[in-house]
């Protein structure tokens, strides 16, 4: 339930650098989401950029940088968290995805990456902005989760050795005294 | 005039080429791919392809459209990289084809598309495949009802085996 109400933080899009009316030039709106329903420890957090060019112009150079997993605390499993966009032509989109694995649980603040790119053709002059926040994570640790929501197959197993003395013990003395019964009571049924 | 309408189009082609980046051609993909199997924790598909483009004609910066299974996707640069996600329930399992398309194959595809062509005709310069085993959603069937159902049959038995001994 945590995980519903977190990833729903998340689709909170913020409007990056907003400036210059009239003039032909790109604006690029940046989210930053968790698509997923648990955070857990040594698992896949999936993360997707999805870039919306609201202006009038392309947006050249886009370059997005998301500094905030470090690889001390996170492995990178898919995809890159610098990459460059050539081109983003306006009323266009452009989605970027990659998969991480925390290396640590706990609380994990995810916040927003670093978008650069030139608002025109013609324009030397860099813009800076930034995507949405998802904001405060708590990622459980992988004993807890599996504790949770694993089938337990082992603990089963378990449960069925214990359970065999209990029925085998009675079974077996009731199948012996069964054999011998059987034994005395089908000659006379061949006779019959 | 005839020598003039042949060369037109290359012309014009290298022309385009100079201005909107080199031309690769002989185009050689190396691919690693990733996709997301654990469907119990995600909520989408992530389909991953990163790769490197080498040009035999040691063209560099190749602006580059890709067209998978969602549709166009944009090329990502540092190391080249496409990425889309599919909703757990309707993502697609298998090999997904990447074609990797430059500027003219982009906009040869834009047309076919516009016009409602088929757009497989247009000839992509390098296609990747990304494999997708499927994603685990879970055991198929829980390991209490296993536990269940061994009880009732194990109950069974004994309650026929008994109501023959009484009989």
């Amino acid at each position: 339930m945590k995980g519903l109400i977190f990833v729903c933080l998340f689709a909170f899009v913020c409007k990056v650098f907003c400036e210059g009316e009239v003039e032909e030039k790109a604006h690029l709106l940046a989210a930053k989401r968790v698509h997923n329903l648990y955070l857990v420890e040594g698992r896949d957090i999936l993360i997707t950029y999805s870039l919306h060019n609201i202006g009038s112009s392309a947006a050249i150079n886009v370059q997005l940088i998301d500094s905030s997993f470090s690889t001390h605390d996170f492995d990178i499993v898919g995809g890159q968290l610098q990459v460059k966009f050539d081109r983003i032509a306006p009323g266009a989109n452009v989605s970027h995805a990659v998969v991480i694995r925390p290396k640590k649980f706990g609380y994990y603040n995810f916040t927003a990456a670093e978008l650069t790119y030139q608002s025109s053709e013609d324009s030397t002059e860099i813009q800076t902005g930034f995507t949405s926040e998802p904001g405060e994570g708590a990622i459980i640790a992988y004993r807890d989760y599996d504790k949770k929501f694993s089938p337990h197959v082992f603990d089963w197993i378990i449960f069925a050795f214990l359970l065999i003395p209990a029925l085998a013990i009675p079974f077996s003395m009731w199948y012996k005294i069964k054999v011998k019964y059987e034994l005395t009571t089908k000659p006379r049924a061949k006779r019959e | 005039m005839v020598k003039f309408n042949v060369l037109f189009p290359f012309l014009l082609l290298s022309f385009l080429g100079k201005i909107k980046g080199d031309i690769c051609e002989g185009a050689q993909v190396d691919a690693v791919g990733f996709t997301t199997e654990d469907a119990t924790l995600v909520t989408k598909i992530a389909y991953i392809a990163d790769f490197t483009l080498t040009c035999s004609n040691g063209a560099k910066d190749v602006s580059l459209y890709a067209e998978t299974n969602a549709g166009l996707v944009g090329v990502a640069k540092s190391v080249d990289g496409v990425s889309w996600t599919e909703d757990t329930a309707t993502a697609p399992t298998g090999e997904q084809p990447i074609r990797l398309f430059d500027e003219h194959g982009y906009a040869a595809l834009k047309k076919a598309q516009r016009s409602g062509e088929d757009s497989s005709a247009v000839k992509p310069i390098a296609t990747v495949k990304l494999y997708h085993p499927g994603a685990y959603r879970g055991p198929w069937v829980q390991s209490e009802t296993i536990a269940i159902i061994a009880i009732i049959i194990l109950y069974y038995y004994a309650y026929s085996q008994k109501s023959i001994i009484m009989a």
